[in-house]
């Protein structure tokens, strides 16, 4: 049997956690999943279940000053809807609208998204095309980490026991940047990504960012294809080449597998779409 | 009065305000939770099952084997091919079949009890495809059938296909497949059994619980009238609740410790220990001449039923008898076979063959107009079968076919679909038509169904009715039924439904049967009850020849004197008798020649046309249907909102088939795995009903649950295909598939530039 505690303050949460045994339930909607296989197949319980939804500190929404910051507890739905999220960091609006469900997204947190680490993790893919940097406690005193070191593989992060995180630093990206996200599932809702793509441009092409997710163990930064986009002619015929490459660089890494009759050709055709969007929403602004 | 109403069903508030007690609900404090113990390789050989650290672990028991099982260990809802093993007795036949049953306090000590049994398995060859099952020499997966590996062959016969398609202005072939589906109801499988004066109750979720009581007594070794059946409110079926699932295990488990007992499946073990709908490969040929008229139809029909026959006969015949198409054809050689492999079980699923086939009849009409250069939509109306005309079967149709007034309806939509139609950098679009005929009740077989009406001495109805409601609203259409043959508002009748002890069989809720031949029934009942009332009334008025009519709930005689029935029911009362009339039917039907397939095997069929637009994505390949119009000839719509609810779901329930569902064994057996359709994959549905009385249907009714699905799948299949300019032959129609041809197609565009 597990014991459920609702802290009201980080400390308190902090201090639960440091037990060994003890799990965070920020939205639950991945934890209530591995419960109830755990009860099924009669492993063990986590002792302590320790739920954070009601910490303040995960709360925040900070996209108006010099620095952008969103707090671990914030739902799907919240960033969905916010117009704010909309407007300065539309690709992690439209990653958050692709979540699951309604219900799901009603309920699931940007927090437990990370933590999980699934490679199909939409938000993740979105975040990590912000070069999002976690703020993480823990009762030794805070750290920070940028996602591409804290997620090392499939449901794999750096994060200790007795460690939470806070909410993400995203390096403040200009809202003259173009963004777009992409998902590919099974079903219009409630699918499990088999791809999905972040694309944020500048007008100037010196930063191009593109994340593949749903592929490799991690949502994975396509250096390569960025390298290919700096500075070069934006248009149809980049955006086409840039796609190749895409799809280029998951066959090397991945090999020739099963499902690489769809994947290739649809990683190439959907960086190529997700780019057009992300440059189309610049044109847009000017 | 009440029918053609558009009644809000019966028990609709308790459902929605989540009273309702499901047969999942069913289990009380102090029952004992069982768990199945389930093989994990097949074919296999049982060496041991040793239950020693189950027994020890606190809370359990009892473990049960087959060799508690008293009666008979083969189960199955069609007599010929009974041959289910509900606790294998030596051999296991397929993946997740019970081997042992285990009784506890709790539901977490049953379940610690399965895991604790030690079962020793020895592998066995086994056969995994039709192809595997029917090679020469083929390891023999229920070696008791006459046929080996072959369950039947169901052959049509008419004319000379082979020379008719040799005179054929054009002729087109291909090869259909679809893939294994599975029910996925809403409700799982749950129920609750207990002892009472020496008999065995079972409350469960259930289609037929009157077949599920004759099982059940030949389980237990037992007379059938040592076995009570309740039907639980059941939350959805399509076919999966028509073999016995949890019933067998409550049973036995109640019989052997004398307590109240309960099971409850997980979802997984929903998925793994339940029927499927078949899969099936076609190979068609079909011929035309000159002017478009259909020629002649050579079909091969390949399925798998997997480990136990279930319902694979129905299937088989059925998928033979309709596959055609409502097309006349003059020229027809079907040959269909269905064999046993070590998978999972493939049994009933709305439709019994025909969505599979209509996928193949479908195409092939597409492939056609193509070939002739004609309008497909055209080329159906020309085709589709009328008053007069004869089936494959040879059946000659009589009135109500209402198939050219379906295609009347959605052509103006369908036209209107095709013009708006474009492509985009983005997307491209397609229309599709899907039509179908289906057989209501059993294949040239006897389906009857009974019921009865006693008007009480309090002035009260009772229908009692055999009849499952599973969902789908056979409670509230033969209560409309009831009421509107008795003159009488629908308050006034009360439902006594699916208890052995109080009702008598109705068949199975399956084959879109219950409104036509369940609905003949009660008015069987209303008509016999009238005449009790009619004989009882004069009786009281002395007059032996008075013209007495029931009009209106009121006995009226022709000299202007009337009796309110309650009061004929009391005079009876003092007698001790009752004003209770019984209604029995079954359709008319002869059974097909085993040789040539030629007979009637339906005394009616339904008739549907839909069509669906769909848009394709060219960089994800997605598929989003974004609108289906569906036109049904229901005979007469009963309750319109329920037909009309019968048909959107058929629809959505389509769309799955068309797009998403794919069961495959070991793989996905969740939820999150196995995908059904969303809200968010719901098309824009205009649903459309058409009446074409049926002469024989009560007020003209005849069905209309699974007409509703049959030709979702094809209609999307077929607009696809025009999107992507390739046919889409295989199902489901998955990322893979529309890439492949998306790319294919944009090769050729290429090409052409």
């Amino acid at each position: 049997m597990s014991r459920f505690l609702t802290p009201a303050t980080l400390d308190e949460a902090l201090n639960a956690l440091s037990h060994p045994g003890a799990k965070v339930l920020a939205g639950g909607t991945d934890l209530m999943l591995a419960l109830r296989q755990a009860r099924l197949s009669g492993t063990e319980l986590p002792e302590l279940i320790l739920d954070v939804t009601r910490l303040p500190e995960l709360g925040r929404l900070e996209l108006d000053g010099p620095a952008y910051y969103l707090g671990a507890g914030l739902t799907f739905r919240c960033l969905e809807e916010d117009p704010r999220v909309a407007r300065r960091i539309p690709v992690l609006a439209q990653a958050a609208a692709t979540v699951g469900s309604m219900q799901v997204r009603q309920t699931a947190t940007i927090g437990g998204n990370v933590a999980n680490a699934s490679p199909a993790a939409d938000g993740l893919s979105a975040l990590v095309a912000l070069d999002a940097v976690a703020e993480i406690a823990s009762l030794g005193g805070m750290r920070h980490c940028p996602l591409g070191e804290l997620i090392t593989a499939p449901n794999k992060t750096t994060l200790a026991q007795g460690e939470l995180i806070l909410g993400y630093a995203l390096d403040p990206p200009a809202e003259t940047r173009g963004q777009a996200f992409l998902k590919v599932g099974r079903r219009q809702e409630v699918a499990v990504s088999r791809l999905n793509l972040a694309a944020c441009l500048d007008r100037e092409l010196s930063d191009p960012r593109v994340v593949l997710g749903s592929c490799f163990p991690t949502p994975r930064r396509l250096r390569d294809v960025e390298e290919l986009i700096q500075g070069a002619t934006p248009g149809p015929e980049l955006w086409r080449a840039a796609g190749e490459k895409a799809a280029g660089h998951f066959t090397d890494v991945c090999g020739w597998r099963a499902s690489a009759t769809y994947k290739v050709p649809a990683i190439a055709r959907i960086t190529a779409r997700a780019l057009s969007r992300a440059w189309a929403q610049l044109e847009a602004r000017s | 009065m009440s029918l053609g109403q558009s009644l809000i069903r019966l028990g609709t508030e308790a459902k929605v305000r989540g009273e309702t007690r499901y047969g999942f609900d069913m289990p009380q404090a102090g029952d004992l939770h069982l768990a199945c113990v389930r093989a994990e390789q097949a074919p296999a050989k049982i060496v041991s099952i040793n239950p020693a650290q189950a027994l020890a672990i606190p809370g359990v028991v009892r473990v049960f084997t087959a060799a508690d099982v008293p009666g008979e260990h083969r189960l199955g809802i069609i007599a010929v091919s009974r041959d289910q093993e509900f606790i294998a007795p030596g051999l296991v036949r397929q993946p997740g079949q019970c081997v042992a049953l285990v009784a506890a306090e709790t539901p977490e000590a049953a379940r610690a009890g399965a895991r604790a049994v030690v079962v020793v398995l020895e592998q066995q060859p086994g056969v995994w495809s039709y192809d595997e099952a029917m090679a020469p020499d083929a390891p023999l997966v229920q070696p008791d059938n006459p046929g080996g590996n072959l369950l039947r062959e169901n052959k049509i016969r008419r004319g000379d296909a082979d020379a008719a398609l040799k005179d054929s202005a054009v002729v087109v072939e291909a090869t259909y497949t679809t893939g294994r589906i599975a029910h996925c109801a809403l409700e799982l499988e749950g129920g609750r059994a207990w002892l009472e004066g020496g008999r065995v109750m079972v409350t469960a979720c259930t289609q037929n619980p009157h077949y599920d009581q004759a099982d059940l007594a030949r389980f237990l070794g037992v007379g059938e009238d040592r076995v009570r059946v309740i039907q639980a409110e059941t939350g959805g079926g399509f076919g999966g609740k028509l073999d016995l699932s949890v019933q067998p295990f409550l049973a036995l488990a109640a019989w052997h410790l004398k307590r109240p007992v309960c099971l409850r499946y997980t979802r997984e073990e929903s998925f793994l220990a339940t029927a499927k709908r078949h899969d099936l490969r076609m190979h068609f040929i079909s011929g035309a001449d000159e002017q478009g008229n259909i020629t002649a139809l050579r079909a091969r029909i390949d399925g798998d039923t997997g480990a136990f026959a279930s319902y694979g006969l129905a299937v088989n015949m059925r998928a033979a008898v309709h596959a055609t198409g409502p097309y006349r054809t003059p020229h027809v050689d079907v040959v269909a076979r269905m064999a046993y492999s070590n998978n999972t079980f493939n049994g009933a699923m709305r439709g019994f063959g025909c969505p599979q086939v209509a996928l193949a009849h479908e195409a092939q009409m597409n492939a056609l107009a193509a070939a002739l250069g004609m309008d497909p939509f055209d080329l159906r109306k020309q085709n589709a079968l009328r008053h007069g005309d004869h089936t494959a079967t040879g059946q000659l149709l009589g009135a109500g076919v209402g198939l050219s007034a379906c295609l009347e309806r959605i052509e103006p939509i369908y036209r209107k679909w095709q013009s708006e139609r474009r492509h985009a950098d983005e997307y491209r679009e397609g229309v599709g038509v899907g039509v179908m005929f289906y057989g209501i009740g059993n294949t040239g077989a006897s389906n009857p169904s009974t019921a009865q009406l006693e008007w009480r001495p309090d002035g009260r109805v009772t229908l009692f009715t055999g009849a499952a409601d599973i969902g789908q609203g056979s409670d509230t259409a033969l209560m409309q039924i009831a009421a509107s043959r008795l003159g009488l508002p629908m308050e006034r009748i009360d439902l006594c439904r699916g208890d052995t002890d109080r009702t008598t069989n109705a068949g199975a809720t399956s084959a879109s049967r219950q409104t036509y031949i369940s609905g003949n029934a009660v008015m069987g009942a209303a008509a016999n009850l009238e005449m009790q009332l009619v004989q009882g009334a004069r009786e009281m008025l002395n007059q032996r020849h008075l013209e007495v009519e029931l009009k209106d709930g009121m006995l009226v005689a022709a000299d202007g004197r009337a009796v309110e029935p309650a009061e004929v029911a009391r005079h009876l009362a003092k007698a001790g008798g009752r004003a209770r009339g019984e209604g029995r039917f079954d359709p008319n039907f002869t059974a097909l020649d085993p040789e040539t397939g030629q007979g009637r095997p339906y005394a009616t069929y339904a008739y549907a046309a839909q069509c669906a637009r769909v848009r394709v994505d060219t960089a994800s390949a997605m598929v989003k249907v974004t609108d289906v119009a569906a036109a049904h000839d229901v005979g007469r719509a009963v309750n319109p909102r329920s037909v009309q609810g019968q048909i959107c779901g058929g629809v959505v329930m389509g769309v799955g088939m068309a797009l998403m569902e794919h069961y495959q064994q070991g793989r996905t057996d969740n939820l999150q795995a196995y995908h059904i359709p969303t809200a968010a994959d719901a098309p824009d549905i205009t649903p459309l009903i058409v009446e074409e009385p049926e002469p024989s249907g009560p007020y003209g009714a005849k069905g209309v649950g699974e007409p509703a699905l049959i030709p979702t799948a094809p209609a999307i299949a077929g607009a696809v295909s025009q999107a992507l300019g390739r046919p889409m032959r295989h199902l489901p129609i998955s990322l893979e598939r529309v890439m492949e041809a998306l790319t294919a197609a944009e090769g050729e565009t290429t090409r052409e530039d």
